[in-house]
């Protein structure tokens, strides 16, 4: 260590600072290399999807999608949502959600199709297009390695500039950023194996059109694959800003009785116009 | 979505697909003034007739309303004002039936109802033509609903047009480099 505390403040900052680029790529690098293979599979189940592509809060976005754009849930007061129409649930969870009562934000629904999304990530494991629970938490800690020694080494010199007075500020808000890239690699972690990432862009590659404009019976399959994104410019426009707000703030309603502008019926075969 | 195939052999398309628009004859051809008011060069330009003529084939084969893309919908604007053209050979001749154009009436009744059109018409063109439409001709909804039709005509001669990314990149580049100045000012001053 007396080779590190033989640098000068500046160079050692510099040294710190191509250490941190190097650790981000390490963070990156890291996960992409030793992510489980898995099993090569195929995904139809629209909740699947969802599971995969974005866990907990993309199933919830989905399902909910799916609903809205079948007018069985509307929007209500303070960005919450509310049952209009009970009886076109088609899946478990559709079903489930469409005996909620009273207004209700997306995390309650988060909570109420809690068990749903854990059976469907079981599956998904099960199917190797997911990584085990125990596989995950091991990748997650070693991508965060790099992070790790590079803090111990630039704390050790900012203890060590700091017992001989030199000034450290710079430093400490490096180490500061060393432990939010760490705590980002730990969070912001892809659960996928390498199968379900390709199972994922498969179904990206084939949906390009539902990226672009879902028709109401697509709406949740394309939040599945893309996320509530799609929705933007759609009559579902307000979900999609409810998800934002997370169900708690944020604004609704589309408003605009104008924004249409020029949009075009062709109408023909006979149907005039 | 399951594929019908191309319409190859759909004489309707066969007519489309080796329709001219517009007198052969002019020095200004219907592509060229069409590329010269939008701004586009010219491959863009025959591709987006190409998708005029694949949406007056939905048009004309759906049993639903279609809505066409902003660029789509600028290849019809223009080529409604050959009206000779349109009505007396195009409609009558080529396509079998009279294809009228309807702007919106506004509101999110409108929007809503143009937005379901528009979906369903890619939808359409994904099953009749077994690929989906081009993005950069059929963009997403939010584009298409929210920023094209924004847009307006301008005269060269009296405003001065700017990508908004190189004015945004400009301004801040001017502003980088007064910085600059200053502090070199004030380090040799």
């Amino acid at each position: 260590m007396e080779f590190f505390a033989s640098y000068t403040g500046s160079d050692f900052l510099a040294f710190y600072a191509i250490m941190l680029a190097t650790s981000v790529l390490a963070g990156i690098w890291i996960p992409a290399f030793l992510r489980e293979e898995g099993r090569r599979g195929e995904l139809s189940d629209v909740e699947e999807i969802a599971v995969l592509a974005g866990g907990a809060k993309r199933h919830v976005h989905a399902v909910t999608s799916s609903l809205f754009a079948k007018n069985a849930l509307t929007e209500a007061s303070k960005h919450k949502l509310r049952v209009a129409r009970t009886e076109v649930g088609e899946s478990e969870s559709e079903r489930t959600v469409l005996t909620k009562v009273g207004d209700f934000t997306l995390g309650e629904l988060r909570l109420t199709l809690r068990s749903r999304r854990m059976a469907i990530e079981a599956a998904l494991e099960k199917r190797g297009l997911l990584m085990s629970s125990r596989d995950l938490t091991a990748l997650r800690w070693v991508s965060v390695i790099p992070y790790a020694v590079l803090f111990a080494i630039g704390l050790y010199r900012q203890q060590a500039g700091e017992e001989l007075g030199e000034p450290t500020g710079f430093l400490v808000g490096l180490l500061a950023l060393t432990v939010g890239f760490a705590i980002w690699r730990l969070l912001a972690f892809n659960p996928r194996t390498q199968a379900g990432n390709a199972a994922l862009k498969q179904l990206e590659d084939r949906s390009s059109r539902l990226k672009r404009a879902p028709q109401a019976n697509e709406a949740g399959y394309a939040v599945a694959i893309f996320g509530t994104g799609v929705l933007v410019g759609t009559p579902w426009e307000p979900l999609h800003a409810i998800q934002r707000s997370g169900g708690d703030a944020g604004s609704g309603g589309d408003g605009s009785d104008g924004g249409c502008g020029s949009g075009c019926g062709g109408g023909c075969g006979g149907c005039g116009g | 979505m399951s594929a019908a195939g191309p319409p190859a052999f759909d004489p309707l398309w066969k007519r489309l697909e080796a329709y001219s628009i517009g007198p052969e004859t002019a020095t200004l051809s219907f592509a060229s003034r069409l590329a010269r008011e939008n701004r586009w060069d010219a491959g863009f330009t025959s591709r987006a007739i190409l998708e005029y003529k694949r949406f007056c084939y939905l048009a004309v084969t759906s049993a639903q309303e279609v809505t066409p893309s902003d660029a789509v919908d600028q290849v019809w604007h223009l080529h409604l004002t050959y009206s000779r053209d349109y009505w007396g050979e195009f409609c009558q001749n080529i396509l079998g039936a009279d294809l009228h154009h309807g702007p919106t009436a506004g509101g999110a009744a409108e929007k809503s109802r143009f937005y379901d059109q528009y979906a369903a018409t890619l939808g359409a063109y994904e099953h009749v033509f077994g690929e989906p439409p081009p993005p950069d001709i059929w963009p997403a909804a939010g584009r298409r609903f929210g920023k094209d039709p924004r847009a307006f005509r301008v005269n060269p001669d009296d405003v001065m047009v700017l990508e908004r990314r190189v004015a945004i990149l400009g301004a801040v580049g001017w502003i980088a480099l007064g910085i600059a100045i200053a502090v070199i000012v004030g380090v040799l001053f």
